[in-house]
């Protein structure tokens, strides 16, 4: 007869049945009184075991608990985040407005005058369009200004992390669209 | 035990609603307290700890990721509170005070008739007279339907550790139960 099954054997032969055992194990079990009289005191055991139930509290803990919790710290977070975006925007707005560019004739202006000349442009076409229809030369000063002006917003190094920032703090955003989602949701 | 809204009830903890603790209290609470009871022994210690592993579970409840089960989660919380306040009271002096010895079994008690009252009675006082890491796999075993795989989750041992825990456990309850009772009076 080959040699008692371990504790370990027994066990997985409790919790697995013969899976867990090779042929000449559970053949042991069948033929050796020793190991069949362990596991019938771990089934009758494992029996009186199943009709466990809890213990039960002496008091109601609902109050104390809710009394205790603390305010929810994600809250904070979330302030954070609107706080990080709205300082991201005015930096953005200071940056554009502070650092001039250049035109393509030569002469200087910030962004704010790199806007408006785009809008004066865009106006002009406008106006040109009501009257005498498309025209060619306009559009074509509109595309240099745009680029200019985005030449100006790749040329400057503040611009680019600013950019940075807010693709971060999108990214963010957009994966935490379930909580805004749910923020939404409670309002309404 | 995943009850059929306990996502819900989650989600809402998420969002900040302090009332879904309630819910989850009401699954859970006397298990965890069942658990913290079998590892400090006592049950107000047992009590406290089980208001301060629903506080936790509140703060936390963002850094359960869904991947386990919401119960393993919750019980390996319980069962670190509940190991780091043995650790702060057991200083040598105090574990002679409030180390728990087990109420004796009370012999007049008659299962004849098997109350489940009584044989919860019977059952968990020869639970208290074993090791107190064997009672706690006994209880996360046949209290919540843990795995052994989970239950190692939850206690940081290996599986095999569980296993031989367990073994021994049963086999011990068997012992203390024995000198009492006929096992087969109590199926």
């Amino acid at each position: 007869m080959s040699r008692h099954l371990t504790e370990i054997e027994l066990i997985n032969y409790c919790l697995s049945g013969n899976s867990g055992l090779s042929r000449k194990k559970v053949r042991h079990i069948q033929e050796c009184p020793l190991c069949l009289a362990r596991l019938d005191e771990q089934i009758e055991t494992d029996h009186i075991l199943k009709q466990l139930n809890p213990q039960s509290l002496s008091r109601e803990l609902y109050e104390p608990v809710i009394a205790n919790l603390p305010e929810k710290s994600y809250r904070k977070q979330r302030d954070w985040l609107f706080y990080i975006t709205m300082a991201a925007l005015l930096i953005i707005g200071l940056l554009l407005s502070a650092f001039p560019g250049q035109f393509d004739d030569g002469t200087e202006g910030d962004a704010y005058k790199h806007i408006q000349k785009i809008l004066e442009v865009d106006r002009e076409i406008l106006q040109f369009d009501w009257i005498e229809g498309l025209n060619k030369v306009q559009i074509d000063s509109y595309r240099e200004n745009f680029s200019d002006f985005t030449r100006h917003l790749a040329g400057n190094p503040f611009a680019k992390i600013i950019a940075l920032i807010l693709i971060v703090v999108l990214f963010y955003l957009t994966i935490d669209y379930h909580y805004l989602r749910n923020k939404i949701n409670s309002r309404t | 035990m995943m009850k059929m809204d306990e996502k819900e009830i989650i989600q809402r903890l998420k969002n900040g609603d302090r009332d879904a603790i309630r819910a989850i209290m009401q699954n859970y609470q006397h298990y965890v307290f069942t658990v913290a009871r079998q590892i400090v022994r006592n049950r107000e210690q047992a009590e406290e700890i089980t208001q301060d592993v629903f506080i936790r579970v509140y703060q936390k409840i963002h850094s359960y990721e869904e991947r386990s089960k919401f119960s393993t989660w919750l019980f390996s919380i319980a069962y670190r509170i509940a190991l780091n306040h043995l650790r702060k009271k057991q200083t040598a002096s105090m574990q002679k005070e409030t180390m728990y010895r087990g109420d004796e079994i009370d012999e007049s008690i008659s299962i004849d008739e098997k109350p489940d009252g009584v044989l919860q009675e019977v059952l968990w006082k020869a639970i208290d007279r074993i090791n107190q890491e064997q009672g706690v796999i006994i209880s996360l075993f046949y209290l919540q339907e843990f795995s052994v795989q989970e239950i190692s989750q939850i206690m940081g041992i290996p599986q095999n550790t569980v296993k031989i825990k367990l073994f021994r456990g049963r086999n011990n309850l068997r012992k203390v139960l024995s000198k009492n009772y006929t096992l087969r009076d109590l199926l």
